[in-house]
């Protein structure tokens, strides 16, 4: 039914004011979406946007997943700053906070982290993996990380055989751009 | 011929049910022709206040409304062309298929002969050509949402505003709660 709307609005134009309160919904079938919250729009992008560039907590958390991390500026520059976190400290990208000794929550999609990253990274961090669960196309793995003991990763099954195993010590990357230091929750 | 990119236009609008709390905070939204939006948030935010507003069942307690450049307060509701799937749906129960759908057209004073065709087309597009004579009652609770999309759809409306047309499928909650 989602695709016979979408296809239906395709087929004769017609401009349609969708409301919804399932994430799936919106992202497939719109052209842009607007979070609201309390009466208010919190933000207003395309369905990739949104996912991929949420503005505040807020959004980050209410579509799709997110690894959070609170934690406070201690540096901060043009395009990146310095949190540090209960287990040390992360890259990030400043996107609402501007100035030193400022409170805020760091957003990292669960795909965004990999294991045992190839590519440079200037995030990279060791965790312990607490739990492995299959779901068919990927697995599901959490971790305990930087005193997150509920870092989620995303892996493909079609990765080469890492060494996922529970009780297992792994070495995790991100990119600061992939890391939103957001407003505190 | 460019589209209309403030086809809807939603400035600086309030709504307050009870005079106190706004329920709808300086809402500024701008939709194009053609364009697919969605209002997505939690129970509560106000989603359906605003199709209720856009529709013509509220009225903003401030701001404006404009539907291609014209203030929405100036256009009665009949003739916005705003076709509308509720948040249950309702179909009429009482009425065939083909009944709920012709209505809207009846209401609009649309000879029964060009009713006749828009109805097969509203049908078609939904998949349920053939299903004209049957009771609401009759049809699973996807089909009565497909009717429902159909009687929004049939009177060639130029905006059409769906509230959860989807929501009475367990689907949902099940894809919500997914991980
Ligand atoms: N007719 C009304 N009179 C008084 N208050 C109302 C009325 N309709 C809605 N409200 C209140 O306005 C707020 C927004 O309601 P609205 O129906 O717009 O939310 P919604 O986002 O559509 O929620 P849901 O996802 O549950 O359908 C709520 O607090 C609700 O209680
Ligand atoms: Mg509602």
């Amino acid at each position: 039914m989602q695709y016979e709307i979408k296809h239906i609005h395709e087929s004769i134009g017609v401009t349609v004011v969708y409301v919804t309160h399932d994430q799936g919904e919106a992202l497939t079938m719109s052209n842009r979406i607007a979070v609201f919250n309390d009466g208010k729009v919190q933000q207003l992008s395309s369905p990739d946007q949104l996912y991929e560039k949420p503005v505040n907590s807020f959004v980050a958390e209410f579509i799709g997943e997110n690894n959070t991390f609170a934690g406070e500026v201690y540096d901060i520059s043009k395009d990146m700053c310095k949190v540090k976190v209960n287990g040390g400290e992360i890259l990030a990208n400043p996107i609402s906070v501007k100035t030193k000794g400022e409170k805020t929550t760091v957003s990292i999609r669960p795909e965004r982290a990999l294991i045992n990253p190839k590519s440079s990274m200037d995030n990279n961090h060791k965790g312990k993996i607490e739990e492995v669960i299959y779901h068919g196309d990927h697995t599901r793995v959490r971790l305990s990380l930087l005193g997150n003991s509920d870092f989620i990763l995303k892996v493909p099954n079609s990765s080469e055989n890492l060494d996922i195993k529970l009780g297992n010590t792994i070495n995790i990357g991100w990119n600061s751009q992939d890391a939103r230091a957001l407003d505190p929750k | 011929m460019s589209k209309n990119k403030e086809f809807v236009k939603f400035e600086k609008v309030d709504k307050s049910y009870d005079g106190k709390i706004l329920v709808v905070k300086d809402l500024n939204l701008d939709i194009s022709e053609g364009e697919f939006i969605t209002m997505l948030g939690p129970s509560g935010s106000g989603k359906t206040t605003c199709l209720m507003m856009l529709a013509g069942f509220e009225t903003p307690t401030n701001g404006e409304i404009y539907l291609d450049k014209n203030p929405i307060s100036n256009i009665p509701p009949h003739k916005r062309g705003i076709g509308m799937v509720f948040q249950n749906y309702a179909l009429f129960p009482h009425m065939t298929v083909y009944e709920n759908l012709a209505f809207p057209l009846r209401v609009r004073k649309i000879s029964k002969d060009d009713a006749d065709k828009k109805i097969d087309k509203a049908l078609s597009m939904v998949s349920l050509s053939g299903f004209e004579n049957r009771m609401p009652g009759q049809l699973s609770g996807g089909q009565q949402q497909r009717v429902a999309v159909a009687r929004a759809l049939v009177f060639d409306p130029s905006v059409v505003l769906m509230d959860e047309p989807l929501g009475a499928l367990d689907k949902k909650f099940k894809r919500k709660h997914a991980i």
